[in-house]
C-alpha cells in the first residue's frame, strides 16, 4: 500500500514526523505546498489587489496542515525552515503560473519590513531573481532571508535555527535586507 | 575575454559583494560615533566601496525597529528547594520519591481533632496564568468526583501564595502487584483475577473520561488483596504547562523508595506515543496494562498461548493494532476465566482481517486504508461485518426467522466509523448494504412482534446514520426519512401487548426524536420538528404515567429536553428554551449509570448548555451567556482529550470555541475571544483536510476564520487580519460566482470586506475603505433581496455600516 499522498493521515505524519521519520517529514512539506499553492491561487485569482504578504498566507498553510501555533516554538522554527525553500518555490510558481494565463503581468508584490510601512512593495518574481543572485554570493545570508520572508520565522527563531546569537542575526538580516533593497532599487 | 576569465571575473564581482556585505554588518556592531573614522581607517583609500557600505548602514539602520528585550527564553531548572514544612492543614514529612509531575511527601493532615495520613505531591510546574490556574482546580475537583475502590482518591488540592500547587491523596501502602503475586505465590488465575480488578478500575476512569497516562507496577499496589490504582493525575492540565518533563522525566528520578527488584519500574511501561511526550489517551493505558499483564505472566511459563496473545495485543506497538478500550481487554480475560477462547488469539485476528482486505475490493477501501492507522480495528471490522453480511444473505431467508439478524455488526461498526475521519464513502457503502438487508426482511410480514419491533430499531439506526442531525452523518435526509416513516408504520402496528409495551413505546420515542432533529437540521422544517416532538412527549408521558423509570427512559428525556429546547431556541422563544434546558440540566445525574457510555451524557449536557448560552445571549445578558458556554467548551475539551481521535468531538470542540468567543466579542473582550478563535479555526481547518466534502465544516471553518479576523482588527493586528479577510474575500467570491444566489454567501462576503474596510479605515486609507464599505452595503442589499435574511443581524450589520460610512466616508 502506497502511504504517500494527501490521503495519509495526518496526525500519525506529524508524529511520525517528530520522531525523525523522512518520508513522513516529506509527505508533510509536499502537504504544505499542496496547501499554499491553493491559498495563493485563491487569493491570486480574487478580486483583492494582489499584494502577498508570503510569511502570512505560509503561517495559514503550515498551520492548516501542521497546527503550527500549537507546536513549541522551537520545533516550529525547526519544521518551518526546512519548509522555507519549499514555500518559497511554491509561492513563485503560482505567480508564474497566474502571469502565463494573464496578457498583462499584474503586480504581485511583496515587501520585506516587519511593519509593512515605509518601504515599497517589491515585484515578487524580482525579488526572487536578486535573492538567487544573494544566493551566489552568499548563501546563507540568502538562507536567512528565505527563513524570515518565506517562513516567517522571528530573529529569535531564525537565530535557533541557523546556531547564531539573535545580536548577529539581527545585524546579517539588517545588511542582507538592505543589498537586497539597494538591488531591487527599491530605495530612493 | 575568454570563458575561464569570465568566470574568474565572475568570482570576484561575488567576492566583493560578499566583502561589502562582511564590512556592513561589522560595522553595524561598532559604536556609531565612531562608525564613520574606523570604515575610513580601513577603506579611506577607496571612496567607491566606502560609498557603497555607508548606502547599505543607511539602508539598514533605517530599517531597523526600535530595540526590544525579544522573548526570554527558557531558563535552566533551579535544584529543588526544600518544601515547606507545612500547608495549610498538612504536615509535611519525608520525602518519597519524584514522579513525572513532580516531589512527593509523606504528609500528615491535621485539624487539631483529626490526623489522618496523606501523600502531599508538590508540582513541578506553575501556573502561567490565572486561567491555567483555574482549569487546575476545575480539573481537581473533576477528579476528586472519581470514586471507585480500587483508584486512590484524590483529597485536596490548591496553590499556595507562593504559587506552589500541590495535590493531596490518599496515603496506602502495600506491595506492588508484581511483589504481592510473587510474595503470595498467586496461581494463574489469581493473577488474572487480581488484574482483571485494576483493568476495572480503568475502565471506570475511561468513561469518566480520565486516562491515567501512567501506569505502572508502583502505582498499582495491593491492599487487603484489592488491587490500587494510585496517582490518578491531572496530567492533561499539568503537562500542557510542562512539555520538556512530560518528554523526558519518564523513568522516576531523585532519591526515594528504590523499586524492589522484578518491579519493572521503567520505561517499559510507558506506551510509544507517551514515550514521545503525547497527552495520555485511554490507548496508552491499554498499552501499560498489557505490558504489566506480560511482567505478571512471567511467572507462569506453562500460562496458555491465548492468554498471552491478549497481553500481546494489548501492549501492540501501533495503537490500531491493540485492543481499542480496557473493558475489551477486560471482557477477552473474563472469557478466559470463563474457560472461553480469547478473541486476541481467535485464529490469528489481524492476519485474517489483513486477508479479508486484501480479497475484498471496495471501491474506497484504498483510500480508507490509510486510516488503518488510525482506526485499524473499526475498518477491518467494517469489512469483515459486510463480508458477513453477504454471507448471511447467501444463505438467508431461514436467517430472519432464527431471530439472527445478519446487520447486528455491521451497525456497531457503523457507529464506530461515525467517529474516525474519512470514512464517508466506506461508510455510505455499508450503509447502503444495511438497507438492502434490511429491506429484505421488511418483506417478511409474517415475521413475530418482536422481530418486527427489533426490525423498526433497525431502520432507526439506520435512518441516525443517514440523517443524524448535527454530526457526521451521511448527509441523505430523504433515506432517513422514509426509513423513519416505515419503521413508525411498522411500529404503531404491533400490538400493544404486555411483553413489548415498554420496548414499543421507547422505540416509538426514539423514532420521534429523531425525525424532529432531521427535519430541525435538513429541512429548517420548524412545524415538523414541533410535531415530533409533541408526539414523543405524548410517549414519555405515557412511560412515566405506568411508572416506568429505566436508566433509558431517563436518557430519552434528556434527549427530549435537548431537542425540545433547541426548536424553541429557532423559535425566538428564548426564555422558554432556556427553562428546558435547566431544567434538564438541573437533573442531570452526575455521573452516567453503568449501562450508559459516558460520552453520551457529555454530549447532552453540552448541548443544554449551548442553548442556555444561546438564550441567555439573545436576551441580551452575554456574561451569562459566557459562562454557560464556558462550562460547555471544557466539558468538551476534556473529553476531546481523552479520546483525541474522535472527528465528531473534534469538531463540537471547536464550535463551542467559537460560540464562546462570540458573546466575548460582544462585550470587546477580543484579547480572550482571539486565541479561541485561532485554535477553532486551526481545529476546523485540519479536520477539512480529513473530510474534504464535507460543507458543513467548510462553512463553520470560514465562520470562525471570520470571526478571528474581526477579533484580530480590534486588537489592531492588522497584518494578521488581513490575509484572513482577503482570503475569506476570496472564497466567498468563488462560492458566488458558483451560486449567485447563495444569501448567506452573500452576507458573510459583505461581513469580511466591511471588516477589510475597517481595517483600511483604522490604518488611515480611507479611499480604499469606503471603496470596500460601498461593495459591502451593495452586498447587504443584494442578500436582504433574497428575504433568506434574520432580520436581526441584517439590521445591525446596516446600522454599523452606514455609522463606519457616516465617520469616515462623508463627502
Amino acid at each position: 500500500m502506497p502511504d504517500t499522498g494527501p490521503q495519509q493521515d495526518r496526525v500519525q505524519l506529524l508524529r511520525a514526523a517528530r520522531s525523525g521519520d523522512e518520508a513522513a517529514r516529506r509527505t508533510l512539506l509536499g502537504l504544505c505546498y499542496t496547501e499554499l499553492r491553493r491559498l495563493a491561487h485563491r487569493l491570486l485569482r480574487s478580486d483583492v489587489a494582489p499584494h502577498l504578504r508570503p510569511s502570512e498566507i505560509v503561517h495559514e498553510a503550515a498551520q492548516r496542515v501542521l497546527d503550527v501555533d500549537r507546536m513549541e516554538w522551537r520545533e516550529r522554527a525547526h519544521f518551518l525552515a526546512t519548509a522555507a525553500a519549499m514555500m518559497r518555490q511554491a509561492l513563485v510558481d503560482e505567480v508564474r503560473r497566474y502571469r502565463a494565463t494573464r496578457q498583462a503581468t499584474p503586480p504581485v508584490t511583496t515587501t520585506m519590513d516587519e511593519s509593512g510601512e515605509g518601504v515599497a512593495p517589491l515585484d515578487l518574481e524580482q525579488f526572487d531573481a536578486a535573492l538567487r543572485e544573494l544566493q551566489a554570493i552568499d548563501a546563507e545570508r540568502a538562507r536567512l532571508v528565505e527563513l524570515r520572508v518565506f517562513a516567517g520565522l522571528t530573529v529569535e527563531e531564525a537565530a535557533e535555527v541557523l546556531e547564531f546569537s539573535p545580536v548577529t542575526i539581527r545585524r546579517r538580516w539588517d545588511v542582507s535586507r538592505a543589498w537586497l533593497l539597494r538591488r531591487l532599487a527599491a530605495v530612493p | 575575454m575568454n570563458a575561464p576569465e569570465v568566470v574568474d571575473e565572475l568570482k570576484r564581482a561575488r567576492e566583493y559583494e560578499r566583502l561589502l556585505l562582511d564590512a556592513a554588518e561589522q560595522a553595524l556592531d561598532w559604536d556609531p560615533g565612531q562608525r564613520e573614522a574606523r570604515l575610513a581607517e580601513d577603506y579611506g583609500a577607496d571612496e567607491a566601496t566606502l560609498g557603497r557600505i555607508r548606502d547599505l548602514l543607511a539602508i539598514a539602520e533605517a530599517g531597523r525597529p526600535a530595540r526590544s528585550a525579544g522573548p526570554s527564553l527558557a531558563t535552566a531548572p533551579d535544584a529543588d528547594p526544600p518544601p515547606p514544612p507545612r500547608i495549610g492543614p498538612y504536615r509535611i514529612g519525608e520525602p518519597l520519591g519524584a514522579s513525572r509531575r513532580g516531589r512527593r511527601f509523606a504528609a500528615e493532615y491535621s485539624d487539631g481533632l483529626y490526623t489522618r495520613p496523606v501523600i502531599l505531591e508538590l508540582l513541578r510546574s506553575g501556573f502561567s496564568s490565572e486561567a491555567l490556574e483555574a482549569r487546575f482546580a476545575r480539573e481537581c475537583q473533576a477528579l476528586a468526583n472519581l470514586r471507585h475502590p480500587q483508584i486512590a482518591r484524590l483529597l485536596d488540592s490548591g496553590v499556595t501564595a507562593e504559587g506552589q500547587a500541590y495535590l493531596v491523596t490518599e496515603r496506602l501502602q502495600g506491595p506492588s502487584i508484581v511483589e504481592h503475586a510473587a510474595a503470595h505465590a498467586l496461581s494463574l488465575r489469581d493473577t488474572v483475577d487480581t488484574f482483571l480488578g485494576t483493568c476495572d478500575a480503568v475502565a471506570h476512569a475511561h468513561a469518566r473520561l480520565f486516562a491515567h497516562g501512567d501506569i505502572q507496577p508502583r502505582n498499582v499496589i495491593v491492599v487487603d488483596d484489592q488491587p490500587k490504582l494510585l496517582d490518578f493525575g491531572v496530567t492533561g492540565v499539568l503537562e500542557s504547562t510542562m512539555p520538556a518533563v512530560a518528554a523526558t522525566a519518564l523513568p522516576g528520578s531523585g532519591p526515594g523508595p528504590d523499586p524492589a527488584p522484578g518491579d519493572g519500574r521503567d520505561q517499559g511501561t510507558t506506551s510509544p506515543a507517551r514515550r514521545r511526550g503525547e497527552p495520555a489517551t485511554t490507548l496508552d493505558d491499554v498499552y501499560s496494562l498489557g505490558v504489566l499483564l506480560q511482567t505478571l505472566l512471567a511467572r507462569h511459563p506453562d500460562a496458555p498461548p491465548d492468554l498471552r496473545a491478549g497481553a500481546e495485543r494489548a501492549r501492540a506497538a501501533d495503537p490500531a493494532a491493540r485492543y481499542p478500550t480496557v473493558a475489551a481487554l477486560g471482557d477477552d480475560l473474563r472469557r478466559w476465566l470463563g474457560g472461553h477462547t480469547v478473541r486476541a488469539h481467535a485464529g490469528g485476528w489481524r492476519y485474517a482481517a489483513g486477508k479479508a482486505i486484501a480479497r475484498h475490493r471496495l471501491a474506497t477501501g484504498l483510500a480508507a486504508l490509510a486510516l488503518v492507522l488510525l482506526a485499524g480495528t473499526a475498518i477491518t471490522l467494517a469489512v469483515l461485518a459486510l463480508r458477513s453480511a453477504e454471507a448471511g444473505a447467501r444463505t438467508a431467508p431461514g436467517v430472519a426467522a432464527t431471530g439472527a439478524f445478519p446487520d447486528e455488526r455491521l451497525f456497531d461498526v457503523l457507529d464506530r466509523l461515525e467517529r474516525v475521519p474519512r470514512t464517508q464513502a466506506l461508510r455510505r457503502e455499508l450503509a447502503a448494504q444495511a438497507q438492502r438487508d434490511l429491506d429484505r426482511l421488511a418483506a417478511d410480514g409474517d415475521a413475530p412482534p418482536e422481530q418486527q419491533l427489533e426490525l423498526a430499531e433497525r431502520l432507526r439506526r439506520l435512518a441516525q446514520l443517514q440523517g443524524a442531525p448535527d454530526g457526521n452523518g451521511l448527509g441523505d435526509a430523504a433515506a432517513a426519512r422514509a426509513n423513519l416513516a416505515r419503521a413508525t408504520a411498522l411500529t404503531e402496528a404491533i400490538a400493544d401487548t404486555r411483553a413489548l409495551r415498554d420496548a414499543r413505546a421507547l422505540t416509538a420515542v426514539r423514532l420521534a426524536l429523531l425525525e424532529a432533529g432531521v427535519a430541525r437540521s435538513a429541512s429548517a422544517d420548524l412545524r415538523a420538528t414541533e410535531a415530533a416532538l409533541a408526539r414523543a412527549r405524548d410517549r414519555l408521558d405515557t412511560l412515566r404515567a405506568r411508572g416506568t423509570s429505566t436508566a433509558e427512559a431517563a436518557a430519552l428525556e434528556r434527549e427530549w429536553a435537548v431537542e425540545q429546547a433547541t426548536l424553541l431556541q429557532r423559535q425566538g422563544r428564548y426564555r422558554e428554551s432556556r427553562e428546558v434546558a435547566s431544567a434538564a440540566l438541573a437533573a442531570m445525574p452526575a455521573a452516567p449509570a453503568a449501562a450508559d457510555p459516558g460520552e453520551r451524557l457529555v454530549l447532552q449536557r453540552a448541548r443544554l448548555l449551548e442553548q442556555v448560552a444561546a438564550s441567555r445571549l439573545a436576551a441580551g445578558q452575554p456574561a451569562e451567556s459566557i459562562a454557560a458556554h464556558r462550562e460547555r467548551l471544557e466539558l468538551l475539551e476534556r473529553a476531546a482529550r481523552t479520546h483525541p481521535e474522535d472527528v465528531v468531538l473534534g469538531r463540537r470542540v471547536a464550535r463551542a470555541g467559537a460560540a464562546l468567543a462570540e458573546p466575548l466579542l460582544a462585550l470587546d473582550r477580543a484579547a480572550e475571544a482571539e486565541p479561541l478563535l485561532a485554535q477553532s479555526r486551526a481545529r476546523l481547518g485540519q479536520l477539512m483536510l480529513l473530510e474534504p466534502d464535507d460543507r458543513t465544516l467548510v462553512r463553520d471553518h470560514d465562520s470562525a476564520a471570520l470571526a478571528h479576523a474581526q477579533a484580530l482588527v480590534r486588537l489592531r493586528r492588522f497584518r494578521e487580519a488581513e490575509p484572513i479577510l482577503r482570503l475569506s474575500i476570496a472564497d466567498r467570491s468563488a462560492g458566488l460566482d458558483a451560486d449567485p444566489l447563495d444569501a448567506r454567501q452573500r452576507r458573510d462576503l459583505a461581513i469580511a470586506r466591511a471588516s477589510l474596510g475597517d481595517l483600511r479605515a483604522e490604518q488611515g486609507q480611507r479611499r480604499d475603505a469606503c471603496a470596500l464599505y460601498a461593495q459591502a452595503a451593495s452586498d447587504l442589499e443584494r442578500a436582504r433581496a433574497t428575504g433568506k435574511i434574520p432580520r436581526l443581524d441584517e439590521d445591525a450589520g446596516v446600522r454599523r455600516l452606514r455609522a463606519q460610512q457616516a465617520r469616515y466616508c462623508a463627502p
